[in-house]
């Protein structure tokens, strides 16, 4: 009997595991934005990869600093402080000063995350924290349509849209063709223009499982339905407007990727309806009503605060489903 | 008496929580400890010689029987610690696999006479239900990785058909259901439906785990007093009528790493996870995983010597490389455990609730629905070790509902 010697692996059941771990998940999103920076980067060459790669900066070396400071086994590896980096960094425009990204970074992962313990304890989303302290503290700074003058594009209209649209009414909405929106042929922030390929990107992260289809599905259907009743007195086609709203701004990245974010989007599918429901009501309105030409982090921050008491009305405990599938 | 033991023997139900099958005490390597529950009446001698199946006590549950075959030296009441008290049985080993004629062999099972073998079955406090409860005969493998279930029904299916026959001459046709897997061929499910009320189910886990088939069935009748029988008992049932010996043997599958191929082998009830895989050509080194049942619902052993007994039929040995540990991380809040939760539990609240020591939490968001599948754990993005906090937290919540009342 040599069990004395013999030190097996002993830990509680199961002993399987399926589905992607986090730290896998959140490169996959990186990778699955990649293409959208590539794009910014043809538009705006190195002032994107500046302003990216000083956000991601910003965000892990703050992220590493806080848990130093308060103590904590460094979760760095997981790559959640990327993907936020990531992410800020693809909502910012190119001319930020360098100064402005590194607050909008370390406020991000300070009070966004660290101050709820780490990656998936806040109730917010980081990325539209670190967006919306830039937002109110510099507005002049993030406006994309003034940022963008100075850039050598290759097509006509250099403003951004949200802003044109706000400035001129109806025939704004001539001005910038589906194409051109969709290909990413409009002025604004480094990563938010070519819809297509966050739509793509989006949607694979969806096939793969790392976003919950709901979120994304409820969010890009209530904003066509919500701007159907904003539509501006002159258009030529009904549709006009709610694909511009569709197409334009932070649309697309932030239905698949800034909604769907792990910490601060419901668990449970029913919630997600009415999660991504307010938060595309709250989208039209702040684009429409608010000082600001964008205002989807806003709507998606006071979201996450209803969060709780939507995810309040559940189903009862012990019911059985049908079909489960792991 | 030793009739008594047999019938017992083979129609227990064996839970599967993990009451600890033996322990092995220091410095004696040939004597085993095993436990009974204090309110048990330990129905062996001391100095009278066991095999290893034989139940030690009336009622006997998982770990309550025999699992090595020796003489009983010393029954003593034993200090549990936070588990509460318990009645030890002392049993040295005895390196002797003799099968003893414990009943008198009954040729054809279905010309016998149904009064006496149902009266021998009920007088001596059998763990079969009284005539008109309900029967679940569950002929699906409940966790990854046991096959068992699945064997007797496509290779030995003849033995289930004499325990099904048994069944169906004690009990009748109304109070008995079958849960088969979907993918059974057509001809065996119309044999079948002569024995009771078949249920098809999907052969997917957590779908094929009685708790689950019992839930979705809570209108039949017997209620909360249905019993569990796998193929397992039926063959052994058959066996001991039949052939007259109790059930000795059982098959158990045997895997080697996460893709490794299945080996089925029939092996003595108590041998050891040691010896079985010293059988099959495995060397277990240090750092290994050694899995006794299923992945899902399984024990990680921590000493070779951990006898095999009905229930936990399959053993997965994993190399130090593969092993994936759960690690202590904070939820992320991905909400993949609620959502694959097959009772709709509040895992990720759950979890969070117990590593706080939230107790009167627990109770309201319903920790004792919970049924053990470990499907949010082996979901779970960061690892954690959501199993052992739910197992930890029902604990917790019943103490807490415990000093509450009092």
């Amino acid at each position: 009997m040599n069990r004395d010697r013999l030190r097996l692996s002993v830990f509680f059941r199961p002993f399987r595991y399926t589905g992607y771990s986090f730290t896998v998940a959140n490169y996959l999103l990186v990778v699955l934005t990649l293409p959208a920076l590539l794009h910014g980067v043809s538009l705006y060459g190195i002032y994107a990869v500046r302003v990216v790669s000083l956000s991601v900066a910003a965000c892990m070396s703050g992220d590493a600093l806080f848990e130093l400071l308060f103590r904590k086994r460094s979760r760095l590896y997981d790559g959640s402080a990327l993907l936020c980096g990531f992410l800020l960094g693809l909502l910012l425009p190119p001319t930020m000063p360098w100064w402005t990204v590194a607050i909008g970074g370390v406020s991000a992962v300070f009070l966004g995350r660290q101050l709820f313990g780490g990656a998936g304890g806040s109730p917010f989303n980081a990325v539209c924290i670190g967006w919306a302290v830039l937002a109110i503290s510099w507005p002049k700074l993030l406006d994309p349509s003034t940022a963008c003058i100075g850039f050598s594009l290759s097509f006509e209209q250099v403003e951004y849209p949200l802003s044109v649209l706000r400035k001129l009414g109806a025939p704004a909405l001539e001005l910038f063709p589906l194409k051109a929106l969709l290909l990413g042929n409009q002025a604004g922030c480094i990563g938010t223009g070519p819809s297509l390929l966050l739509l793509g990107g989006g949607g694979v992260a969806v096939l793969l499982g790392l976003v919950h289809w709901i979120i994304p599905a409820s969010f890009l259907g209530t904003i066509v339905v919500t701007s159907l009743l904003f539509i501006p007195a002159g258009s030529v086609h009904w549709y006009q407007f709610s694909l511009m709203q569709l197409f334009t701004g932070y649309t697309m990245i932030g239905a698949f990727f800034l909604a769907a974010d792990f910490s601060s989007r419901p668990v449970a599918p029913g919630v997600m309806v009415l999660y991504g429901a307010i938060a595309g009501i709250l989208t039209v309105l702040f684009r429409v009503w608010s000082v600001f030409p964008e205002g989807l982090p806003f709507a998606l921050l006071i979201v996450n605060m209803a969060v709780p008491l939507l995810d309040r009305g559940r189903r009862p405990a012990g019911t059985v489903p049908e079909v489960v599938r792991i | 008496m030793s009739r008594r033991f047999v019938l017992r023997g083979v129609s227990g139900t064996f839970p599967l929580t993990a009451v600890p099958a033996g322990i092995e005490l220091a410095g004696h390597p040939d004597s085993v400890l095993q436990l009974c529950k204090p309110d048990r009446r330990v129905i062996v001698a001391e100095g009278a010689p066991v095999t290893a199946g034989t139940p030690l006590c009336s009622d006997a549950r998982l770990g309550e029987f025999a699992s090595v075959s020796g003489i009983v030296r010393r029954v003593f009441p034993w200090e549990g610690g936070e588990r509460g008290k318990f009645t030890a049985v002392h049993i040295e080993r005895e390196h002797s696999d003799a099968i003893t004629q414990l009943v008198d062999p009954i040729a054809d099972p279905t010309k016998s006479d149904v009064a006496t073998v149902k009266n021998s079955l009920e007088v001596t406090g059998n763990d079969l239900p009284p005539t008109g409860a309900s029967l679940l005969i569950t002929l699906l493998d409940e966790d990854v990785g046991r096959v068992v279930n699945r064997w007797y029904l496509e290779k030995d299916f003849r033995v289930v058909r004499a325990g099904l026959q048994i069944i169906r001459h004690l009990y009748g046709t109304g109070a008995v259901q079958i849960a088969v897997p979907v993918t059974l061929s057509a001809d065996r499910c119309g044999e079948l439906v002569a024995f009771g009320r078949v249920i098809p189910v999907a052969p997917t886990y957590p779908q094929v785990l009685s708790e689950l088939i019992l839930r979705s069935l809570a209108g039949m009748t017997g209620g909360g007093r249905t019993r569990v029988l796998t193929a397992w008992h039926l063959a052994a049932m058959a066996e001991a009528l039949t052939s007259g010996r109790a059930a000795t043997t059982m098959p158990v599958a045997v895997r080697v790493g996460r893709a490794g191929q299945t080996r089925l082998l029939r092996v003595p009830i108590g041998m050891q996870v040691g010896a079985l895989c010293a059988a099959c050509g495995i060397t277990v080194e240090a750092g290994m995983l050694v899995v006794m049942g299923g992945e899902m619902r399984g024990v990680a052993v921590d000493t070779l010597d951990q006898p095999l007994f009905p229930g936990y039929d399959a053993v997965l040995v994993v190399p130090a490389g593969e092993v994936e540990a759960p690690e202590s991380t904070p939820c992320i809040n991905c909400g993949r455990c609620y959502r694959k939760c097959p009772v709709r539990l509040r895992v990720d609240l759950l979890g969070r609730c117990v590593e706080f020591t939230k107790d009167e939490e627990l109770l309201r968001l319903g920790i004792g629905q919970c049924i053990d599948c470990g499907v949010c754990a082996s979901v779970c993005m960061v690892r954690r070790p959501l199993a052992h906090l739910m197992a930890y937290g029902k604990q917790r919540a019943a103490r807490f509902k415990k000093e509450a009342v009092a």
